[in-house]
């Protein structure tokens, strides 16, 4: 499957909806990185959304960005906390 | 295939004694081959109303005879047992028509696949008829007059479900409460933590009516790893850390749609635990943890007093619940690993049944109780799956959008719920409302290549 990525901050209600879900893929990221399928519908959700697009790898860079912050967020919490999240772990976007 | 039970009663609406079909006055059914049609008429109404089906319409009255292919009948009408059934085959008459015996004029229509009235050609014994709207009983294959498709309703519900956005929370926070059997167009968001600020465990309540959050009145006792059961206007929460997470409490607290009031003491304290039950006077606690100990007590409230009932089969915490006092469904949590571990309550007795497939904790959930419920989100790594109890397995469905854990949901349905709050990692707390929603059947347009 074809992917699309932006930023773009929620905003609530009706910013994707029950119908949009039925016709493209959609994820939201650390970052407000959105992984948006690559369609028709999809390309008309982020102009709804107004999505800065991205390319796969400044979306990545985004991500991983967040994540270190949150990774280092983590390893200052004390041992009862630390039990009970896992440290975040950086991952790859589809 | 199935029996459809149609339940008959007689009352008259101003022009006489009349059949009314599940409360419906002289209802036209549309039956489905394959299925058997069950008229119970043992409600004291029927009392010298013999039901009857004939291909002529007020049956013996307009000088027709009644239709008996298929068709069993069974005790005294307006007695116990009483009905008159008719198992639908591709070759029953497709207009059929219910009567009185004994009375002229209280009867309906019953469509088999077609009407007398509407034009269509047999293919194998199927009818395909003509419609200029879409139909909306799931088997149907019909002709649609204005757009000029051939289309089929199938069947809706948890599966077809998808998450759409609701709206965002005026305080993002994790480990947050809600009233776990309302609607999702009428959640309750209670306290959570937040740091940094002083004190970090929040007092906030906030209630949603759909599309937006609005602050209410606050907590008593700010509190989080807590848990609530009840609506948006009669609610309890209790236990959950008030400082740091070694500061527990016993404390309870009532919910009447305007203000919280204290309430008796649990008698375990704890944190991290599951709850369940439809208003401040009917709920269910369950297991939870107060370090280092992880357990399986089970307190039911009354509405006065917290008393200790069935415990969980398997001590945990974090994990997720919901249902009703009598009606219940736990899933996931630590114990003191993330599990699949799931269990239903029965009003007296937890007991184990068919595992999630992944296994979390600090999930959500929504349903109506121990055969209808839906998981979602949770740890370790913040999760955007999302699975459904059917009352014999779970099934994944539709993922939400934005992978999430130690947030709230609330609904008393499977196709109708929400979850709302928690951590979404990175950047952590969040306000972000989700809203899972299901149609009961869906429209499919048939192509022939």
């Amino acid at each position: 499957m074809a992917y699309k990525y932006c930023t773009a901050t929620n905003w609530g209600k009706d910013f994707f909806t029950h119908e949009e879900r039925k016709q493209f893929h959609l994820s939201g990221h650390a970052g407000d990185v959105w992984v948006v399928g690559d369609n028709l519908y999809g390309d008309q959700w982020i102009g709804k959304v107004s999505g800065a697009i991205k390319s796969k790898s400044e979306a990545q860079a985004i991500v991983t960005a967040e994540i270190e912050a949150a990774q280092a967020a983590y390893d200052a919490l004390s041992a009862e906390e630390q039990s009970r999240q896992s440290r975040p772990a950086i991952y790859n976007l589809p | 295939m199935a029996t459809i039970t149609l339940t008959v009663t007689v009352a008259n609406p101003g022009s006489g004694n009349r059949y009314y079909l599940d409360g419906v006055l002289q209802a036209t059914i549309s039956a489905i081959p394959g299925n058997t049609y069950k008229f119970d008429q043992a409600d004291g109404t029927n009392s010298g109303h013999p039901l009857r089906l004939s291909i002529t319409s007020n049956g013996t009255h307009s000088g027709g005879s009644a239709y008996t292919t298929g068709v069993t009948t069974n005790g005294t009408p307006g007695s116990a047992g009483a009905y008159t059934q008719i198992e639908v085959t591709a070759t029953t008459v497709q207009a059929l028509y219910y009567y009185c015996t004994n009375h002229s004029g209280m009867g309906g229509s019953f469509n088999t696949g077609s009407s007398a009235t509407v034009q269509y050609q047999d293919r194998e014994g199927f009818n395909i008829q003509n419609f200029s709207a879409d139909q909306t009983s799931v088997g149907q294959i019909y002709y649609n007059t204005s757009s000029g498709s051939f289309k089929a309703v199938t069947a809706g519900g948890v599966p077809i479900g998808t998450w759409s956005s609701g709206g965002t929370m005026n305080t993002a926070r994790s480990d947050l409460s809600a009233a776990v059997f309302g609607p999702s167009s009428a959640g309750l968001g209670i306290g959570g933590y937040n740091p940094p600020g002083s004190p970090s465990a929040r007092a906030i309540t906030e209630s949603y009516n759909g599309s937006s959050w609005t602050e209410v009145a606050d907590l008593n006792t700010g509190r989080w790893i807590a848990a609530g059961f009840g609506t948006q206007t009669s609610a309890v929460n209790s236990c959950g850390c008030t400082v740091d997470s070694s500061q527990f409490t016993a404390e309870a607290e009532t919910w009447n749609g305007s203000s919280w009031t204290a309430a008796p003491d649990v008698n375990t304290t704890r944190r991290s635990y599951g709850a369940s039950g439809a208003s401040s006077t009917s709920g269910l606690m369950f297991g939870g943890r107060n370090v280092p100990a992880y357990f399986a007590v089970t307190e039911s409230w009354d509405g006065s007093s917290w008393t200790e009932v069935g415990d969980l089969n398997t001590a945990r915490a974090y994990m997720a619940g919901n249902g009703t006092q009598t009606s219940a469904v736990t899933a996931s949590g630590l114990a003191p690993s993330p599990t699949t571990v799931s269990e239903t309550w029965n009003g007296s007795s937890w007991t184990e049944i068919t595992e999630l497939s992944t296994a979390r904790h600090d999930a959500s959930m929504f349903g109506s109780g121990n055969t209808d419920a839906i998981i979602s989100g949770g740890s370790p790594n913040p999760k955007a799956l999302t699975e459904y109890w059917d009352g014999s397995s779970w099934t994944e469905v539709a993922d939400r959008a934005s992978a999430m854990n130690a947030g709230a949901g609330s609904g008393a349905s499977c196709t109708n719920g929400m979850t709302f709050g928690g951590l979404i990692g990175p950047p952590g707390n969040t306000g972000i409302t989700e809203e899972f929603s299901a149609a009961a059947f869906q429209v499919k347009t048939l192509t022939t290549s």
